[in-house]
């Protein structure tokens, strides 16, 4: 019996000039698109290669007697000026030769008549070229409303929602959450986080407002996928700004949106205002937004563009749905993308941009631009046409860490769960002036380094903190009430 | 950028200097073939490391032509024993994973046979030099990009200008000649 292992072994014994042919075609065809992963790569490879460079020196020094020459310079290992785009593009043409890869007759065939093994390919009903398709931005969004879902390209009649909302003061506090919407139909919000706002029965007092965005993936009568706008959305009198794809990146929430943010209820009014007094200039308070995001939720967290996608939910069986992914690109905090995908079980993501995307894995990126970083949000469809997010382990090249909302905590190894606890404002961003407030905390410690981790269920990012600095916060201001996994 | 040939007279005269033109030169391009096995950024660093430790460890003799294909080819080694040792403590999500699953239809779930056995493995190596020598160059490159490289399927497709859909067409069916191949051959698939 043929074994998979030993079929894998055998193709590497393939012959040279085999391999030298198919080096020549992902080089040649795929000169522009192995530079951009490459340089994408180059973004996880900057502390990288530094670190193998000096790792190399220390296994050299250690390991090999040096016969001859000299040892590698600090400034050798920590030269990284072959990072350059210039550098890549140089090592990509002088690795590449031109050869043409014309279609053989046989192929011509192939691509032609209908596959009987297409029950096979999971991807079909990706577009690989994205429709023209527009981005809703909005704020001020109650709970429910109506949906106006316009859309070019393939007709949008239903999809996925996804709600974003930010409590403040106390901008750390994201809720998610997911709606089914149909056109002409309110929508059903099936809430993944607990939200304290001014609309719930037990405000807490400085948690009075609330701002939300929502995301449309829409499924299209011809399987394509898309954003769609959405107008008038519950009781607020929406003014909503549509952005035919490409989109010019600007700050997710500015003093602008606020100012349209006529539709809160009455009773928010005033500490709305409150609020709007308390943060006048909201495109700083996103910059330091931003900024604390980057440094604290993105940190050592570098995604590529594609990925495979494990789905793992509990009732009713995830094993398709969207993807939506936010991409963020620095240096230049307000610099968002969205994009969206079809995700299959153990599938990769393919990725459907919405936007004119500049990022470090283009080759037209200008110098500033040099890494982006994504988070990915799943919205899937379960056998019983119920939604829900989903965890993501490891997309793409990341060593990725989600949390499921409603399914079992990813424990990092090295971490056992340690206590469930309510923190009362702890501030741990002190260089951002940020107060990061969250009322839930399912804590982790590591017996052996006495670290805690910190998973917080707003936005189900693991963070790390010492223990010493988490005392004086661990005053239990809120019930135990949530459970880890 | 330094070339082919003065990195491997570097390396061949113990000069370090080489190693670190190699590694200038070539991590990126190692960086993207590792993470097709391994989808964690410090497995591919460690398989770096070691592929760039061998380099230096083993004197190098292969034309500067053919250099790198033979570091993919170790890369390709390294993070194939990597994967196997690590996959079963940790599930692993890459596009080796997602290979190793299509290949469902060509060959069986199972640990790869005895050393002893390695003059199939060798007889298997022929046979399928043999078969790729008469398929159509493009289709052959497509298949190995595949599952030599552990290219994603979008990516192949972007490189051959063809889609998606197409690329897992043409791969399935040469999955199903190629076990045909192989049966004939006297395999059981």
């Amino acid at each position: 019996m043929l074994k998979k292992d030993d079929f894998m072994d055998a193709m590497r014994d393939l012959d040279q000039d085999l391999l030298m042919d198919a080096e020549r075609a992902r080089r040649t065809s795929g000169k522009r698109n192995w530079a951009a992963g490459a340089i994408g790569i180059a973004a996880a490879a900057v502390l990288l290669l530094a670190g193998s460079a000096f790792l190399i020196r220390q296994n050299l020094i250690r390991q090999t007697p040096v016969s001859s020459g000299t040892e590698l310079s600090e400034s050798d290992v920590s030269d990284t000026s072959w990072h350059s785009t210039a550098d890549l593009q140089e090592s990509v043409l002088s690795l590449s030769e031109t050869e043409s890869t014309s279609l053989p007759e046989e192929t011509e065939t192939e691509r032609t008549s209908l596959p009987e093994e297409t029950e096979t390919v999971h991807s079909e009903k990706v577009v690989d070229k994205p429709k023209p398709v527009s981005l809703y931005e909005g704020s001020a969004i109650c709970d429910s409303g109506i949906v106006s879902i316009t859309g070019s390209g393939p007709e949008f009649a239903e999809g996925v929602a996804l709600k974003k909302t930010c409590l403040y003061p106390g901008p750390s506090v994201w809720i998610h959450e997911t709606g089914l919407i149909s056109q002409g139909e309110s929508v059903s919000v099936i809430r993944t986080a607990t939200v304290l706002t001014y609309n719930t029965p037990e405000p807490y007092e400085g948690w009075t407002t609330s701002e939300s965005k929502w995301y449309f993936v829409t499924v299209g009568s011809e399987g394509a996928i898309g954003y769609v706008k959405a107008e008038d959305i519950g009781n607020a009198a929406e003014c909503t700004e549509e952005r035919e794809s490409p989109i010019e990146t600007e700050p997710e929430s500015t003093e602008e949106n606020q100012a349209e943010s006529s539709g809160q209820p009455a009773d928010g009014d005033a500490a709305m205002q409150e609020t709007e007094n308390a943060y006048e200039d909201l495109s700083e308070w996103e910059k330091a937004f931003a900024e604390w995001e980057r440094k604290y939720l993105f940190k050592d967290r570098v995604i590529f563009d594609s990925g495979i996608v494990s789905v793992i939910g509990r009732d009713p069986e995830f094993t398709e749905g969207v993807a939506l992914k936010e991409t963020y690109l620095y240096p230049a905090p307000n610099e968002l993308f969205y994009e969206t995908g079809l995700i299959y079980q153990g599938r990769p993501v393919t990725v459907i941009r919405t936007a004119d995307v500049r990022t470090g894995d283009s080759p037209e990126t200008e110098e500033f631009e040099t890494a982006s970083e994504s988070k990915w949000y799943f919205v899937t469809t379960g056998t019983q046409g119920r939604i829900g997010y989903v965890k993501a382990e490891d997309i793409g090249n990341a060593a990725e860490v989600h949390v499921e909302m409603t399914g079992p905590w990813i424990v990092k190894e090295g971490y056992e769960y340690y206590e469930t606890v309510g923190l009362r404002n702890p501030r741990y961003a002190e260089d951002t002036n940020v107060n990061v407030r969250g009322p839930f905390w399912i804590v982790y410690k590591n017996e052996e380094t006495g670290l805690c981790k910190l998973a917080s269920r707003q936005d189900y990012i693991i963070y790390l903190y010492d223990t010493d600095a988490l005392e004086p916060y661990m005053e239990i201001g809120y019930p135990r009430t949530l459970r880890a996994g | 950028m330094t070339d082919d040939k003065r990195i491997l007279e570097l390396l061949n005269t113990r000069d370090e200097a080489g190693l670190k033109a190699l590694s200038d030169k070539y991590t990126p391009y190692l960086m993207k073939i590792a993470s097709n096995f391994l989808s964690d950024r410090n497995d591919c660093e460690e398989c770096l490391n070691d592929v760039f430790m061998r380099v230096w460890q083993e004197k190098l003799s292969v034309k500067p032509e053919l250099l790198s294909v033979h570091l993919a080819s170790l890369v390709r080694e390294i993070c194939i024993d990597y994967y196997r040792k690590n996959h079963r403590k940790k599930r692993i999500a890459s596009e080796y994973t997602v290979s190793l699953s299509e290949i469902g239809d060509l060959a069986s779930d199972g640990k790869a046979s005895d050393p002893e056995e390695s003059i199939d493995r060798m007889w298997l190596s022929g046979l399928l030099n043999a078969y790729f020598r008469t398929r159509p160059k493009e289709v052959r490159n497509i298949f190995i990009m595949r599952y030599y490289y552990f290219d994603s399927v979008s990516e192949i497709a972007k490189r051959t200008g063809s889609t998606v859909m197409r690329i897992n067409t043409l791969l399935s069916r040469e999955r199903k000649r190629l076990r045909k191949y192989l049966e004939q051959e006297g395999y059981e698939c």
